[in-house]
């Protein structure tokens, strides 16, 4: 449940994030999933992973959690420290 | 272009020229890999360099969003492109020293997916400075590097909790290095570094008189407009 709570919330955020900025560029559709993708595969891993890792009981899920939640943390601060500076860039 | 130019482009060649020969000859062989391990000579400087360049336009990032100079902007786009070139060597020395030694060219170990994903930041930034319009490019890209930065500790704090395919960092990696290797190796990555800043500087000055053209051309068709 966590882990859905965090994946989701990271995807949100960059997502959000990186449409604000890819709305100064030309051919958007295509640079959104380009800048996008790259950004949010550590949190994609994270999520792959400690889900696996609940699932198949094998290993510890926690390091994949914090891993998750570090990056919400981090990327959240960046966003909202950003998003007034890319959204005035008119 | 100044007069260091020539100098450190001597200097260069010969700091190239001196390394080759010694991780080709001077360098003991590698016990149980052999030759192939020389490779290693020029993956892991290539890698340093590679991590130094994204660290300076990290800073160059910073630099322009507080300063807004033209300086600090140029000097970004210019470490981001030739850090992409020397983490392009490294994904390609990367496999070819693998093949042989592991048996396999690629493998999807934490680390190896790491390092394809940092290049694959740095090139959308690159990416997106060529795409994105108007006069606010410099600004856009220099958020969009502050977060790829961001990524990358989240990134190489995660290969210190596993042990990963990839051999351990030597610094800090509480790996042993021979002495002799480790001198070669610090020989290679002195000629590395000496090839940036070359490549840095040229691309700079390049980038420069670039702006300069577009400037005037811009200013020419203000003229003719108004005629």
């Amino acid at each position: 449940m966590p882990i859905a709570l965090l994946g989701t919330w990271a995807l949100v955020v960059n997502g959000t994030f990186f449409a604000a900025i890819s709305l100064r560029t030309r051919s958007r559709e295509i640079m959104l999933p380009l800048l996008l993708f790259p950004f949010s595969i550590p949190a994609l891993l994270g999520m792959v992973n400690a889900t696996t890792a609940v699932l198949t009981g094998e290993q510890s899920a926690k390091f994949w959690v914090a891993l998750l939640l570090a990056y919400d943390v981090v990327f959240t601060t960046a966003c909202l420290l950003f998003f007034e500076l890319v959204l005035e860039a008119e | 272009m100044k007069r260091g130019f020539p100098i450190l482009a001597i200097v260069t060649a010969l700091l190239l020229s001196f390394a080759l020969y010694e991780a080709l000859i001077v360098a003991p062989t590698e016990q149980t890999m052999g030759n192939v391990q020389r490779i290693f000579y020029y993956h892991v400087p290539s890698a340093w360099t590679a991590f130094l360049l994204f660290a300076i336009n990290f800073v160059a990032s910073i630099l322009y969003l507080i300063k807004r100079s033209e300086k600090a902007d140029i000097l970004a786009l210019v470490s981001a492109e030739v850090g992409v070139v020397f983490c392009t060597v490294v994904l390609i020395t990367g496999p070819i020293w693998a093949r042989p030694v592991w048996g396999i060219w690629w493998t999807w170990d934490l680390r190896l997916t790491l390092t394809l994903v940092l290049w694959l930041i740095y090139v959308s930034y690159l990416l997106l400075r060529r795409f994105s319009t108007g006069g606010k490019t410099p600004v856009i890209a220099a958020v969009v590097a502050i977060f790829g930065a961001l990524d990358v500790p989240l990134v190489y704090f995660s290969i210190w909790f596993f042990r990963t395919q990839h051999p351990s960092p030597v610094i800090g990696g509480g790996g042993s290095l021979d002495p002799r290797m480790a001198h070669v190796l610090l020989i290679n990555w002195a000629a590395f570094l000496c090839l940036a800043w070359l490549l840095c500087w040229t691309r700079y000055e390049l980038e420069v008189a670039e702006r300069r053209v577009e400037e005037s051309h811009a200013m020419e068709s203000l003229m003719e407009g108004s005629q």
